[in-house]
């Protein structure tokens, strides 16, 4: 008898970890092709700039106190004062979001570099690096100083994490802008040959040839690298086609309801959009009702007069004048079970062909082949603005240069593609990453009731403020934060 | 009381002359290690004996012509001599000998599942109680019958229903992210939760809580004792799941001798409440502040028409609105006159909701149970049928329990044990949806809440129940026909539970010293949770309500397709109602395999190893379905609109779902003592456990857990023996280490399956998502504990008395800890808290009188414990701290609670000010912000000082028996009932009388205004949720209750006989009957109770009459 417990007792012993392996409950692990695939769907920054984006941007205006909605986000964002909440819609969710989309690309390549045939994850690795590098440089564009060629190697950057973390607390260093973008690049570079062979069951909602590209014109304006913006615009668009990839402001959507134009702009099927990501947020909920948002005479700033002379934007502008919108952003509450509580989520355009076309445009201004920024600039006006004619209305250089007062043929032209994407992309925070890129002085004033000037903020190319402070928890880490 | 069986069997005749017998205490139990001595003949060979572990012993070669004197002797028993008995020549005789307990041995053996113990030589701090001492007849759930009787264990009854666990703590919280449960385990075996109800959802009220309680199936009748281990020492072979203590429940097994068959029957009725003991307005009251309300804007006609609530003032409106055009009439006249008139009958209703909703209820509990048994086979078998046919009109249970265990004796060496436990469990109760924490308001809603006793509590007794016809008559909710009995009837929950366990135990006795043990059990358990919620009734109609724009657009439960932006939202349960089931199950085995070895070494030296190794599993499943459309009354054809599910699919609210999970446990433990001259025992322990849980990683699953105990028995001491008033005296100590399985499993990274969160189906794609990164420093929860304690009998056993104090340090509790986000996780649940703990805890009893005609017996328990949070650097939210659960925060008890700052009412308004978290006065505060420190403390939620005081007085054959438990030092929450807006369905507290009326009440009244609705759309914020989570609406937890009041009385054993009965008794119990001290603040809110909603009722006043009879 003894025998037989002695037996058992050592074939349990033997057996336990075998016993224990069994997993706990229904987690996964990332044992294939389609897993991994699956795990990079999240490595996206499922977050929103917006908010605060807009609000630190021209395109935010002081309404007057007490007349609409006053959220304290908004205002600090307005004001410049560092955001402290960590709810959606702040700097620090979208940090947040932003390094847990990495840390998804990071396990999927680590996946992959242990997988037993790496080469049938090929197109895997290639979305990994490219989202990767996407979250690194919105997060070193929003935490970070602006990309100089004379200080990047010196102006701290953000983290960049090429690898899972282990343990609860982790050291971090920052490193340099120039760290970063080189890093960046390299991601950039090295993924995107590899998505040639990926396919997706939604493609808008992941990188793709196209909208990797999108993004490589975003990031080479960054660096001021103009022939490679160039270069990619074109591998986005290789039949050079972008009407018919543009939004139909002038046919389409001119005829729909507003219910139905706020439902298509973040629509997957509309071409435009080649690139979104689903986040939490309120924006399209409150945007229209915030107290520092566009005001009246903003929106006649950006909407009214323009370069090409008579003709007058198609992109509609609602609401009364305390609470203009434009129509983008369709409601989406997401609430299982009760819908009484739960999110918003929106569905944000990431990259859009309009943003390749104006960013090809820049880059052709810049690298002085005026005719091909010119021929850019009016394929954009045609699709924007109503009753566009091709000889009274086309943007020319003349025109420009009128236009802002300026006998730069290079410089107005850039003018002209940055008024124009800041009216393309009102309300969805874009507006923000041109301030920054091109060292436009932000001026915002704070009136009363009555909408008289009481007070103003004025934030030069070099203000500190212009560069968001990273979140205090990151002092954990060993990071040291923003100057302020 | 002494009683011996004598019986000779003639076996053969070559034989020798031989006495062979089994010795058992009074309850039939076999008694090992007795000793068996030849009193009058020291020179007979092998005369002293010990019996061995099924309390056989044989004598042989006797001499027939002598007559012998045997005596028996063991620890915790009177010793007997037996003699007269005649031997034959070359045959046996067969004894069976009944030892008697000796209550100077108060509670001698402590069982730990493990092993039973001899107390003498046992160091750690353990309570037994036996089952007559606790059992409270009517009542089912044993873990219920702890409060008040062991010192330390506090038991806390959350909520009464039945299933629903109370919240029991032993010594105190010892985890701030874990559950605190203690572990229960019925011979031997642990008891695997069906479903683990976390901490604060015990008292949530959700549906799933009435599986919360695991003896829920457990009968009463089948318990023989219960051992709670509370140290180091006494919970070892418990390892890595002992942190919060151990409850052993040994069950009834068969007795030696002819069948005893007992009958034991509880009639039982709960008293209906009464508005007596609350505080609500009655009807007159109530309509004058409806009146008022109506001056202040609200209960407006316009509003009313397409209000979600509407109660007589909206049934008004709707009169007035609606013209006949055939007779040029209106239903009601727009006239002061005609509105007066209809109010009238509403104003004089007083409808008693209680009275409706609520009866008498009439429980029967029926038990019966054989045993019988022989030296070799041994048999215990108990029924049990119990049927409650509901305190309220939608609550019913019925219970069948089984209980079957045999023992044998396979031969000199070789033992073995079956037991068959059996239950299934039949209830009805209230539909009832999970609640929903809103942290943006402050507040928990649930939908369709149901729940008469929160029903009778906060609707307006203006509303009737039936019109002037005696038809049911309906009021508006959720924008639907709604009568509460209607409701009940047509929106209800069944349960159903069978759990089934099979268990065996095998023995082998090496020799005297040495055996070994095999232990094996499985259990399945499989639940099912249907609810019905029939067409007609207010949920289903819910989805049905779209009569014009205004609803359409408000009703929360139409459809509003993305795809057709334009349109307005459509209705997509347009037929039946709706079925869904829930089913949770679990199979679960444990196997064991022991060693022990006990030797005396020159009857000074007592030397015991016991080591083992045991694998346990628990597969656990979790279903849920969904089903819109099921027509009731067309014989359960769905009627389906693709619709629903569409809705339903894109908020990925998926239509069905199944959730294994897997929690195995591997250990091996030993542990080593030695006595000295039964005065002196030091003792080791360690157990090395290892768990599935905590994922892949095969190095942090291992834990090694380890005690060393020492005790003194003082009395066996030279000095001490000459004292006679001493009875037994010891001292304990132990230190040692035990630990538990927090709240976080990702020593590997954690990956999970879910579908993508996108607008529109096109886009879903399924995804996997990081739940956690990878914690490679990932390890147990665990707790250091010292304890000293002192045992006495004292006065010739008139006094017990046990004493403890221990020291506690919890480390590496799991915490959610705020990083740099860097890695891509912002909040990680990581080993980084840590609490301490310390406390006292006395038991004091005995029987101070007795005579022989009059006994009195007392046991008095209390218990103190404190905890005190010394790392968390957790940054909470104000809503997590002012919560009635209470929140957790550096430097304060495990769970405290906290309050915002009322200061006053405001000036010429009336709506409360508090400070905010901008530390400024103001109606409006953030619930969301990280600011706490303006928050007040108010106390532990928890409470401090737990106990109860048992006295029973006997004459002659009557018993009275008085138990009161009281607890103090906790602070609770009042029920919330101030709301920035009321409906005309509303019910009010008396208070509301002293409420804020004109400018100037400031400085007399601390109630705050029914807000106007042009002020109420103005004030920003949440002042009335904020008022209900303010330092006004705190209450004392202390109380006293008188528990139970018993009268019995005992047929005498002559009269018994006479009847052809072994023993006959009947008893009237009552229960919760009065409520001696608690917080006159509370206004008739339970103490304990949370008023939750859903399925929790609190406990309720009771009369139980028992009658008892065995043959």
């Amino acid at each position: 008898m003894i025998y037989i417990g002695i037996l058992a007792t050592s074939i349990a012993v033997l057996g336990c970890n075998k016993f224990l392996d069994k997993l706990p409950d229904n987690r996964t692990s990332l044992n294939s092709v389609e897993k991994v695939s699956e795990l990079l769907t999240t490595a996206y920054p499922q977050a929103s700039y917006i908010p605060f984006l807009e609000a630190m941007s021209d395109n935010a205006d002081d309404k007057g106190e007490g007349r609409v909605t006053f959220d304290q986000d908004n205002s600090d964002a307005y004001h410049f004062k560092d955001i402290i909440k960590d709810a959606q819609d702040t700097p620090e969710y979208y940090w947040m979001q932003a390094y847990g989309a990495i840390a998804a690309a990071n396990q999927a390549l680590d996946a992959i570099s242990k997988a037993s045939d790496p080469d049938a994850y090929a197109a895997q690795k290639g979305e990994a690096l490219v989202c990767r590098a996407f979250a690194h440089f919105m997060l070193v564009t929003l935490f970070a100083k602006v990309y100089d060629p004379a200080t990047a190697a010196s102006d701290p950057g953000i983290p960049y994490v090429t690898e899972p973390e282990t343990v609860v607390f982790k050291n971090y260093d920052r490193g340099t802008v120039k760290d970063d973008y080189d890093k960046i690049q390299q991601d950039l570079e090295e993924g995107l040959p590899l998505l040639a062979g990926r396919e997706y069951t939604a493609p808008k909602y992941h990188f793709t040839t196209q909208s990797a590209n999108a993004f490589a014109t975003r990031f080479y304006l960054f660096k001021q690298d103009y022939q490679k913006v160039v270069d990619a615009a074109n591998a986005a668009f290789p039949t050079g086609n972008f009407i018919k990839n543009m939004r139909p402001w002038l046919s389409v959507y001119s005829n729909l309801s507003y219910d139905e134009m706020k439902a298509i702009y973040t629509k997957s099927s509309e071409n435009a959009n080649l690139l979104l990501i689903q986040a939490s947020s309120w924006w399209d909920r409150n945007f229209a009702s915030m107290r520092f948002g566009m005001s009246d005479p903003l929106s006649s700033k950006i909407f009214g007069k323009n370069v090409t002379g008579n003709s007058s934007w198609a992109i509609p502008i609602y609401g009364q004048s305390d609470y203009h919108n434009v129509p983008k952003w369709s409601y989406f509450f997401y609430a299982p079970e009760n819908p009484n509580f739960g999110q918003d989520y929106s569905m944000i355009p990431q990259f859009t062909t309009e943003e390749v076309l104006l960013n090809r445009a820049e880059a052709y201004a810049r690298l002085g082949q005026t005719d091909n920024a010119v021929k850019d600039l009016n394929t954009y006006a045609s699709q924007r603005f109503k009753n566009y004619n091709p000889t009274s209305n086309a943007v020319t250089v003349d025109k420009a240069e009128t236009y802002y007062d300026l006998t730069d043929p290079k410089q107005a032209l850039v003018n002209v593609v940055l008024d124009f994407k800041r009216a393309e992309f009102v309300e969805e925070g874009l507006r923000w990453l041109d301030i920054i890129r091109n060292g436009l002085t932000v001026k915002h004033y704070i009136r009363n009731t009555r909408q008289a000037v009481v007070d103003s903020v004025i934030v030069e190319p070099n203000d500190p403020r212009r560069v968001l402070q990273i979140p205090q928890s990151a002092v954990l880490s060993g990071l040291e934060l923003n100057p302020r | 009381m002494l009683i011996t069986t004598f019986s000779s069997i003639t076996i053969f005749a070559q034989q020798p002359t031989s006495v062979s017998g089994v010795v058992s205490n009074e309850k039939g139990e076999p008694l090992p290690n007795v000793g068996v001595k030849i009193e009058n003949l020291t020179t007979h060979k092998g005369s002293n004996q010990m019996t061995d572990t099924v309390g056989a012993f044989r004598i042989t070669g006797l001499d027939p012509k002598q007559s012998y004197v045997f005596t028996f002797t063991s620890v915790g028993y009177k010793s007997k001599r037996v003699s007269g008995f005649k031997l034959k020549a070359g045959e046996n005789t067969s004894l069976l000998v009944t030892l008697a307990e000796d209550p100077a041995f108060l509670k001698d053996i402590v069982i730990t599942g493990f092993q039973n113990v001899d107390k003498k030589r046992f160091s750690g701090s353990a309570v037994k109680l036996k089952i007559e001492d606790v059992e409270m007849h009517g009542q089912l759930d044993v873990s219920r019958m702890l409060e008040g009787k062991a010192a330390g264990v506090s038991v806390q009854n959350v909520s009464g229903t039945f299933g629903s666990a109370p919240k029991i703590r032993i010594r105190g919280a010892t985890s701030i992210t874990g559950d605190n449960k203690p572990l229960w385990v019925v011979d031997g075996v642990v008891l695997e939760d069906v479903i683990n109800i976390s901490n604060d959802q015990l008292s949530s009220g959700d549906p799933a809580t009435l599986l919360g309680s695991s003896v829920a199936g457990l009968n009463a009748n089948d318990i023989e004792s219960i051992d709670i281990l509370k140290d180091a020492a006494a919970t070892a072979m418990y390892g890595a799941r002992a942190m919060n203590g151990v409850i052993v429940i040994t069950t009834k097994k068969g007795r030696i001798g002819k069948p005893r068959i007992t009958y034991k029957g509880n009639f039982s009725s709960q008293l209906k409440p009464s508005y007596n003991s609350f505080d609500i307005m009655n009807s007159a009251d109530q309509m004058s502040v409806y009146n008022e309300m109506q001056n202040k804007g609200w209960l407006n006609y316009a509003d009313l028409a397409n209000a979600a609530d509407a109660g007589v003032y909206g049934k008004m409106a709707d009169l007035i609105n609606t013209y006949n055009a055939t007779n040029g009439t209106f239903g009601l006249e727009n006239t002061p006159e005609a509105r007066n008139d209809f109010l009238r009958r509403y104003a004089a209703a007083n409808t008693d909701w209680f009275d409706l909703l609520f009866r008498n209820n009439f429980m029967q509990e029926h038990n019966l149970s054989i045993s019988s048994g022989t030296e070799y086979a041994r048999h215990f078998l108990s029924l049990s049928y119990y049927n409650d046919n509901g305190w309220t009109i939608a609550d019913k249970v019925k219970r069948i329990t089984l209980n079957f265990r045999n023992d044998y004796k396979l031969g000199d060496k070789l033992t073995a044990g079956f037991s068959t436990v059996g239950s299934y469990r039949s209830q009805r109760a209230p539909g009832a949806l999970t609640r929903i924490s809103n942290p943006v308001e402050g507040a928990y809603s649930r939908d369709f809440d149901i729940n008469p006793f929160s029903y009778a509590l906060n609707t307006s007794r203006t509303l009737t129940a039936y019109d002037e016809n005696g038809d049911l008559e309906y009021f508006r909710r959720n924008y639907a026909p709604f009568n509460i009995i209607h409701e009940l009837e047509n929106n209800y929950m069944k349960l159903n539970v069978i759990d089934a366990k099979l268990q065996g135990e095998l023995g082998y006795q090496f020799n005297k010293h040495f055996s070994y043990k095999f232990l094996g059990s499985i259990r399945a358990v499989k639940t099912l949770t249907e609810s019905f919620v029939k067409e007609s009734s207010n949920m289903a109609e819910a989805y049905r309500a779209n009569p014009n724009s205004v609803v359409n657009g408000a009703n929360k439960y139409l459809y509003n397709d993305p795809d057709f932006p334009n349109n307005p939202a459509v209705v997509v349960l347009p037929e039946g109602g709706l079925y869904n089931r829930d089913q949770s199950d679990l199979i679960s085995f444990n196997i064991r395999n022991t060693i022990s070895y006990n030797q005396t070494f020159n009857t000074k030296h007592y030397v015991s190893v016991f080591a083992g190794q045991e694998i346990r599993s628990a597969h656990r499943e979790q279903f849920f379905n969904k089903g819109y459309g099921y027509q009731y009354d067309r014989g359960g054809v769905p009627f389906i609109d693709y619709r629903i599910y569409k809705k339903t699919l894109e908020t990925n609210d998926y239509p069905y779902g199944l959730t294994p999970t897997d929690d195995r446990f591997a250990g091996f433990f030993g542990t080593a003592s030695y006595s000295y001259d039964n005065k002196y025992n030091v003792g080791v322990n360690g157990r090395y456990d290892g768990s599935n849980k905590l994922g892949e990683s095969r190095t942090a699953r291992w834990l090694p857990t380890w005690s060393v105990d020492g005790s003194w028995n003082l009395d066996q001491e030279k000095f001490i023996k000459p004292l006679n008033f001493i009875n037994s005296l010891k001292l304990r100590a132990s230190y040692g280490l035990t630990a538990s399985m927090g709240n976080a499993t990702n020593s590997a990274i954690i990956i999970r399956s879910g579908t993508t969160i996108r607008q529109y189906s096109v886009d879903k794609e399924t995804e996997l998502e990081l739940s956690s990164l990878e914690n490679s420093e990932l390890t147990w929860e665990k707790l250091h504990t010292l304890n000293l304690g002192i045992d006495g009998t004292l006065f010739n056993n008139r006094l017990n008395f046990a004493f403890d104090w221990y020291k506690r340090k919890s480390f590496d509790l799991i915490n959610t800890v705020k990083t740099s986000g860097i890695g891509g996780e912002a909040f990680k649940n990581a080993n980084f808290a840590d609490m301490k703990s310390d406390g006292v805890e006395l038991q004091l009893g005995g029987d101070p009188i007795k005579t022989k005609d009059f006994k009195w017996h007392t046991n008095f328990t209390f218990g103190i414990n404190h905890t005190l949070i010394t790392r968390a650097e957790n940054i909470p939210r104000i809503i997590d701290l002012i919560m009635p659960e209470g929140g957790f925060i550096d430097g304060y008890p495990a769970r405290g609670l906290f309050s915002i700052d009322f200061k006053e009412l405001k000036k010429q308004v009336g709506t409360p000010l508090f400070i905010n978290e901008d530390s400024l006065l103001s109606n409006n505060v953030y619930f969301q912000s990280q600011t706490t420190k303006y928050l007040k403390y108010n106390g532990p939620v928890d409470p401090t000082f737990t106990g109860g005081w048992n006295n029973s007085f006997t004459w002659k054959n009557f018993t009275l028996n008085a138990f009161f438990s009281f607890q103090a030092g906790n602070k609770i929450r009042l029920n919330p009932s101030f709301f920035s807006a009321y409906s005309d369905l509303d019910a009010m507290p008396n208070e509301f009388v002293d409420r804020w009326v004109l400018p100037g009440d400031e400085s007399m009244t601390r109630v705050p205004v029914i807000s106007d609705k042009r002020i109420e759309t103005l004030t920003e914020g949440y002042p009335y949720n904020a008022y209900n989570y303010s330092t006004e609406r705190v209450a004392d937890g202390g109380f006293v209750r008188m528990k139970t009041i018993s009268l019995s009385y005992k047929l005498p054993q002559k009269a018994a006989k006479s009847v052809g009965m072994q023993g006959a008794s009947v008893m009237l119990t009552g229960y919760n009957l009065w409520m001696l001290y608690s917080d006159p603040k509370l206004e008739g809110q339970d103490p304990e109770f949370f008023n939750a909603g859903g399925v929790a009722q609190p406990i309720q006043k009771q009369f139980t009459l028992t009658v008892q009879a065995s043959f």
